[in-house]
């Protein structure tokens, strides 16, 4: 049956070999820039969040002049449970209006019954986990119409499973027909404080269906690793990002630099670096049963 | 007293929000996971959870609650002493967790509450006003303040919010400073 997103292998450059699309996560303190139309950036994320609440003429003011990735961080897809239907309703009317090319959230859990943490926690990658998640990404996809990736998170806790991350995101994936958004500094950072070789576990990865990347540099103090979204984007994570292009076919990436933002040139100089990489590692990866995602 | 938790998210959010269970966790996580009534799938990956990695992740949860406060109140949080502001919020933090998607300014609109409650020294009352407006469905309010911020030294004032499309809007009037 025909619908719009059959057009999934033309919207996934990475399976046809092109380079994949660079861009930023969008920032209001960026907006003039970003409303420029610099030829660096040739795709934007926007945190549907941001957005519940208006304005609406900027958000179809971005969708006009950019393909957009809409990026959820509050639906706690890891919840047991019905998905909180307050914050489902608000993340649909954003998908709407900036009708996106695909939607992401995050393998993760943000609330329980009690209290709402706010940030972002991990789950236990066990069966019935995975089956709350497959249940909760094949909603948000339908409600929403639109195909959708999963995003690994950091945290400071490593929790015992009964599989792998890469093992809990593989049968994710292809349990809920959808994609990965690979975040290459979460799994650094994770990589550093949890002692564990990330090229080990990119081995264990399978080439989903749609796979873009998040990268932005990281920071160290007081003996750990942390997600603070406000550094310039370090040489070690360009070489996992390669390592990730020289793997896997990638659709898009994005820099998702939040605070401490820098001068445009140094975004420029990011974007046109990841462009690059991407340019010198753009053939397909080996078709591992790559699936076309689809949504009813 | 602890809700029962039926599921690990639950029981962890539980322990990433108690300072105290944590502290009981530390000695005695099979008690605690007994008081949170958990099932033996859930009670197995609770109990191995490290405490010192729980204890780290709690404190990630409340300095990226700070970061976003301390945005939202920038003068504030300039008037308090680095370490006494991060101190206070966590203080406060311990007492409190907002709820949605305006859960950074309910967070921040709080604080500034606690810090009046307890006649903390460095609450700008015109930054307060603005926030809880924006979180109000007023149309029309009217403050008379004396800290207003103007280059570095507090002014005396009056705050005129309104609103414009549904968007919040401000304006002030500066009264003129005599003397020094």
């Amino acid at each position: 049956m025909q619908n719009e997103n059959d057009g999934m292998r033309e919207m996934s450059s990475g399976q046809t070999g092109q380079r994949p699309q660079v861009g930023l996560s969008y920032r209001a303190a960026l907006g003039g820039w970003i409303r420029s139309q610099p030829e660096e950036i040739e795709c934007l994320e926007v945190i549907a969040e941001h957005f519940f609440e208006g304005p609406d003429d900027l958000l179809l003011s971005l969708a006009e002049s950019y393909p957009l990735f809409v990026h959820g961080l509050g639906l706690s897809l890891g919840t047991p449970g019905a998905l909180h239907q307050e914050t489902l309703r608000h993340f649909e009317r954003v998908v709407r209006l900036a009708d996106p090319k695909w939607i992401s959230e995050h393998v993760a859990f943000t609330r329980s019954d009690e209290v709402d943490l706010g940030h972002l926690n991990p789950i236990a990658p066990t069966k019935t986990t995975l089956d709350t998640f497959v249940e909760h990404a094949r909603e948000l996809s339908e409600v929403c119409r639109k195909p959708l990736i999963l995003e690994n998170i950091t945290s400071f806790l490593q929790l015992a499973g009964e599989m792998s991350e890469p093992e809990f995101l593989n049968r994710l994936c292809e349990r809920a027909n959808c994609g990965l958004l690979l975040d290459v500094t979460n799994l650094w950072i994770n990589s550093r404080n949890h002692q564990f070789d990330p090229l080990a576990w990119l081995d264990e990865l399978e080439q989903p269906p749609i796979l873009q990347l998040h990268v932005v540099g990281y920071s160290y103090s007081r003996g750990l690793w942390r997600d603070s979204h406000a550094e310039p984007i370090q040489d070690e994570l360009y070489d996992l990002t390669r390592e990730i292009l020289n793997r896997f076919a990638v659709d898009a990436m994005i820099i998702e630099r939040d605070a401490d933002l820098p001068p445009v040139n140094q975004f420029q100089a990011e974007l046109r670096h990841l462009a690059k990489l991407g340019a010198a590692c753009s053939s397909p990866a080996p078709d591992r049963g790559s699936r076309k995602v689809e949504v009813s | 007293m602890l809700a029962p938790s039926s599921n690990f998210p639950s029981a962890l959010a539980q322990l990433l929000v108690k300072s105290e269970l944590r502290r009981q966790f530390r000695s005695n996580p099979q008690a605690v996971a007994e008081q949170l009534n958990l099932d033996r799938e859930t009670r197995a990956i609770f109990c191995q959870l490290s405490a010192d990695q729980v204890d780290r992740q709690a404190h990630g949860l409340i300095s990226k609650r700070c970061y976003e406060v301390r945005q939202i109140l920038p003068q504030t949080w300039s008037n308090l002493e680095p370490q006494e502001a991060r101190d206070l919020f966590f203080r406060f933090a311990e007492t409190y967790w907002p709820e949605g998607h305006n859960r950074h300014r309910l967070d921040a609109l709080a604080f500034c509450e606690f810090l009046d409650q307890t006649k903390t020294p460095g609450l700008v009352r015109a930054e307060w006003n603005w926030l809880d407006f924006c979180l109000s469905r007023r149309r029309f309010r009217l403050h008379f303040v004396r800290d207003l911020k103007f280059g570095t030294r507090p002014h005396t004032g009056i705050q005129l919010f309104y609103r414009r499309s549904g968007v919040p809007r401000w304006f002030v009037i500066r009264f003129p400073q005599f003397g020094r």
